[in-house]
């Protein structure tokens, strides 16, 4: 089956929400339940807290809740929001549970696995939940990766991980990111029935000859450098075949897309390369090539520069979030950085609109994809100055198909304030999310604990379901 | 392309806001050695338990066998190969930093991304090479026209003998052979035979034959180890010294055997030095090793230092790497030479941190340095205000640095989420030394700190952009002190007086040689490679540390011409 999706009017100046052509089939229109996908919308370096949060009291989240806060852009969207407190990373940082790295690494490489970093490179000894949800229901496809900005090597350029020690290195490059994802649909029949020829021909030869090496007597880490080549190889192989997906974006907006330049890591690029990437993960998560997809807005330790949309900056996202004028804290303080750190975390919310009007755009069922999601936009740290990991700023929008509550700020957390690290650890989260969107445990029941078996707790984050 | 010249690229390995100074670590601090007094240098000529005993020979280490090409290496071997200079891995995921270098083989693995990454820059490639004649021609040395299929035989052997930098087997030439076969009819431009030569292209530089060194070696010789084979030390040997392919007379001495013999290696590998592609990893090699993506985005007190620039970066770096290329080419120095030589080379940006006045251009200049003032690498502007504050020096970066790469000391990281404030300037305090001798008293601090600051304070006579002065908040600057190095300790008076006596300390001569063994055979030392230390140490003191020679006996070693026979864990 064949299955192709229209998106236009992508980058249309017009109020509420964008045109959309839908042509998807009756008969998955029809279908009983949609499928439940997961999103993450992740950003580093952590925010302003003092302005983050709804100014109105824990329940129903009404207009009043955003005005004059940080998460102003979203007022449209209160009644599809969930904005729980009181989470805490696991394992723990400051030390307080082993893991290697410093507060960034684990920032980064704890967040969707909830699993202690490890080794020289200290990457996470797990795999992350979108790869894990990948693996159960994406038919032996990845959970799509994207990145905006630099791919930083190393632990602060990942979250997505598909095993231990194993990081997903998101792409950064949109046009690259929408060829593999589009397939060979650009071509005609003719150039395409080529093109899969040259390629079966070489990953042929190439997969012999990786075969034949694997049969020599080999360490145990030559071998698992061959084998997750060869395994990489056979991947390229699966993308090809006729009954692949079409996914494709409006015609005008993907020759935008080609049209990228080579800059697609300066900052003066952040905007416009973070919306075509929105566009892509939509079109990617509606049309079904994945039921999870990450989109990590820089890395750990770094960011841009914002110098746009009422923005000045003269020091990037990190050196803003230390209030100092050096990455390593060398420099001298930053006047007024609190109100640019505030400025900061609005543009971002804004940037999470547009990827909830993308994904509204689409049409499923009585509702749209957003319904049928979980899009959760989370951070790295909480309070960037202190590289806090407690009380983790999380905004998830989208009920994922009526698993989780909605138009609702709520504290998940037992104790009084919700700076602790006490009841809540993150890992619940990630088991909630996997359960809402239908991914199980072995035994085909419900997952009841991800991550480490040794750090954070077992079970749902009950006040957050509905 | 080199990674200095390479923006994106460029923020790795920089700091992060990591807490610098040193609160309550009881834990950690026990990982500091006590000085020369303590038991943990083995100065005092006692072997530690877990050496092994040297007197039974130096023996080889396992090594990895499955060796994948970094990004330079491969944009490197496909300008060798091809005569096609593109750099495609600009595009390619990044490879990680692992054990100090980027090019540590036990990091460099093929996911999913890099695959479709190979796929992409191959079928690239491939088009660009039947498309230029210059290319086309050098790989397909004989005329179609006459016999095709001879040609193509011609044609396939002599391209895989370079590309997987060894002669392919019959079936290996047949297999491709039939791949040039299938060619004709899958493009829409270009003659059959061209069509053929694309296909085969696209296909060995997807191979693991090309994108991995592969040392399949196995048979154990009479000492019970496994010498490599001929073509597999020609790889070592130029992916080391060129961070590219063999040339033809690497693989002609493999050919005819005589690559085994150590003398013909030797030669070679003089050969190699002497030519300007060994530039390539020598500049990547010091990069690594001293940091130099730090002096990136170096931001300072305007009001102090009106003619600094953050813009200054690449000249700052270019103006180092200037400098070791003349200490290891123009003098055939030494590490005492790198760390003592009082020259260096300046443009219009660097020429005013060493207060000169005449007016440089956008060329590099050597200069004559006061021999009083200035010596070798610690006292460049990259490395001075990379290590340094916002509007002061910093004694405890600068001596991290040296402890940690310098001297090769195990220094743990500080613990984190620590109070990083400097006591005021005020009353007793009166200088940058003041205020951290007293930050770092307390005892738990002290551990560690003892190491650190001493190196440092030495550096004092450099201001927050290497700028000389005698001065410090109007106090004069006392640069005197003891620095506590691995084995041993040695007092100072000032900043040459310390960069000559570290230059000429054992632990910094063979601190150099170990970063060089990491980068050079792509791995961290193991335990078994003590005794290969210890030798490799030996023979270049009776060299006074020549820097070539040194690059030379790494080629010269038991490891480096064999492997362990067991296979490695």
């Amino acid at each position: 089956m064949r299955r192709r999706l229209f998106l236009t009017g992508a980058c249309g100046a017009m109020v509420g929400l964008p045109l959309l052509e839908s042509l998807v089939p009756r008969a998955a229109r029809a279908q009983a339940q949609a499928p439940r996908r997961f999103i993450a919308f992740f950003e580093c370096n952590g925010v302003n807290m003092q302005q983050f949060y709804p100014s109105t009291d824990y329940g129903s989240l009404t207009p009043e809740s955003f005005a004059g806060r940080s998460l102003a852009p979203l007022t449209e969207y209160a009644d599809k929001l969930l904005i729980p407190r009181g989470i805490h990373m696991t394992p723990r940082g400051f030390n307080r549970d082993p893991s290697e790295g410093d507060d960034h690494a684990k920032g980064m490489g704890h967040k969707l696995t909830a699993q202690p970093l490890v080794g020289s490179d200290a990457y996470a000894s797990g795999i992350s939940i979108d790869q894990e949800i990948a693996n159960q229901l994406n038919g032996g496809r990845p959970a799509l990766a994207l990145v905006v900005g630099n791919r930083g090597g190393g632990v602060l350029g990942h979250i997505s991980y598909t095993g231990s020690e194993q990081p997903v290195t998101g792409e950064n490059n949109p046009w690259l990111a929408y060829r593999d994802l589009m397939g060979l649909g650009g071509l005609d029949d003719e150039a395409r029935a080529r093109l899969v020829a040259r390629r079966e021909s070489v990953l042929d030869l190439v997969g012999e000859e990786f075969q034949r090496l694997q049969s020599r007597d080999l360490s145990q880490s030559d071998r698992q450098k061959l084998d997750m080549h060869f395994s990489a190889i056979r991947d390229l192989e699966t993308g090809m075949g006729d009954d692949g997906l079409v996914c494709e974006l409006d015609p005008a907006r993907a020759a935008e897309i080609e049209g990228i330049g080579p800059d697609i890591t300066r900052d003066a690029e952040f905007k416009r390369v973070g919306r075509m990437q929105m566009d892509i993960l939509a079109m990617a998560i509606a049309c079904g090539a994945t039921r999870a997809a990450t989109l990590q807005w820089g890395s750990g330790a770094g960011g841009p520069t914002f110098t746009w949309d009422g923005m000045s900056h003269e020091y990037n996202h990190h050196k803003l979030s230390h209030g100092n004028t050096a990455d390593d804290c060398s420099g001298g303080e930053v006047e007024g950085y609190e109100q640019m750190l505030a400025d900061i975390d609005t543009w971002f919310a804004g940037e999470f609109k547009y990827l909830l009007d993308r994904l509204s755009a689409y049409e499923e069922g009585e509702g749209t994809v957003l319904d049928n999601s979980a899009c959760v936009w989370m951070n790295e740290l909480s309070d960037g100055k202190g590289h806090d990991y407690r009380d983790l700023p999380y905004v998830i929008a989208g009920s994922c198909g009526g698993y989780l509550r909605q138009g609702e700020y709520v504290k998940v957390t037992a104790e009084p304030d919700p700076l602790n690290d006490v009841d809540v650890p993150h890992n619940m989260l990630l088991t909630t999310l996997l359960n809402a969107v239908g991914a199980t445990a072995p035994d085909g029941g419900p997952v009841t604990r991800f991550g480490h078996p040794e750090f954070g707790g077992d079970g749902e984050i009950e006040g957050i379901k509905a | 392309m080199l990674r200095a010249e390479n923006g994106t690229r460029s923020a790795r390995g920089k700091t992060r806001c990591r807490h610098v100074a040193l609160a309550v670590a009881p834990m950690l601090a026990v990982a500091c050695y006590e000085g020369s007094g303590g038991d943990g240098g083995g100065g005092d000529g006692t072997q530690p338990p877990d050496t092994p005993a040297c007197a039974d020979g130096v023996q080889p280490s396992p090594s990895p066998r499955v060796v994948r090409l970094t990004h330079t290496q491969y944009d490197n071997t496909i300008r060798d190969l091809l005569a096609i200079e593109i750099g495609s891995s600009a595009s390619f995921i990044d490879d990680p930093q692992f054990a100090g270098f980027d090019n540590n083989a036990e990091a460099l693995a093929v996911n999913d991304r890099l695959a479709r990454d190979y796929q992409r820059a191959a079928e690239e490639l491939a088009a660009m090479v039947v498309a230029d004649p210059g290319p086309y021609d050098a790989l397909v040395p004989c005329d179609p026209e006459a016999d095709a299929e001879g040609c193509a035989r011609t044609f396939v052997s002599a391209f895989l003998r370079r590309a997987f930098r060894r002669p392919p087997t019959d079936a290996e030439r047949d297999q491709y052979l039939e791949l040039w076969r299938t060619g004709p009819g899958l493009y829409d431009e270009g003659s059959t035979f061209a069509q053929g030569v694309r296909l085969v292209v696209e296909g060995a530089l997807q191979s693991p034959n090309f994108l991995y060194r592969l040392e399949l070696s196995d048979a154990v010789d009479a000492q019970g180890l496994v010498p490599l084979g001929g073509y597999e030390l020609a790889s070592r040997l130029s992916y080391m010294l060129w961070n590219s392919m063999p040339d033809e007379a690497l693989l002609a001495a493999a050919e005819d055997g005589s690559l085994v013999d150590p003398t013909v290696l030797e030669d070679h590998a003089r050969r190699l030095i002497a030519d300007s592609r060994a530039l390539d990893p020598i500049r990547d090699f010091h990069q690594q090793w001293l940091h130099m993506s730090r002096y990136d985005d170096l931001i300072k007190d305007p009001e102090q230092y009106p003619r600094f620039d953050p813009n200054f970066a690449q000249s700052m770096v270019s103006e180092t790497q200037r400098f070791i290329e003349h200490v290891i080419f123009e003098l055939d120095g030494d590490v005492r030479t790198l760390f003592t030589e009082p020259v260096t080379f300046v443009n219009q940006d660097v020429a005013s941190m060493y207060g000169l006045d005449e007016t440089y251009g956008g060329e590099f200049e050597r200069i004559e340095l006061d021999p009083t003032q200035r010596g070798g690498l610690l006292t460049q502007a990259g490395f001075l205000a990379s290590h340094a504050y916002f509007d002061t020096s910093s004694p405890i970066h600068r001596g991290v640095f040296v402890q940690r790469q310098v001297l090769c000391a195990d220094l743990p990281d500080p613990p984190a989420n620590i109070d990083t404030e400097l006591p005021p300037l005020e009353g007793e305090i009166e200088t940058t030394r003041d205020q951290v001798e007293a930050h770092t008293a307390p005892p738990q601090c002290a551990a560690c700190h003892n190491l650190i600051n001493e190196p440092g304070f030495a550096l004092e006579t450099y201001d927050a952009v290497g700028a000389w002065r005698t001065e410090d908040n109007g106090f004069p600057i006392d640069a005197s002190g003891e620095v506590v190095t691995p084995s041993g300790s040695f007092p100072f008076d000032g900043p040459i007086d310390f960069v000559t006596k570290l230059a000429e300390n054992p632990d910094t001569q063979r601190c150099y040689l170990t970063q060089w063994f990491r980068y050079a055979y792509a791995r961290e030392e193991s335990a078994d490679d003590a005794c290969t230390l210890d030798a490799l140490d030996e023979t270049l003191v009776a060299t006074d540390y020549n820097i070539q020679e040194l690059m030379v006996a790494l080629t010269q070693t038991l490891t480096f011409r064999h492997r362990k026979a067991e296979v490695a864990p």
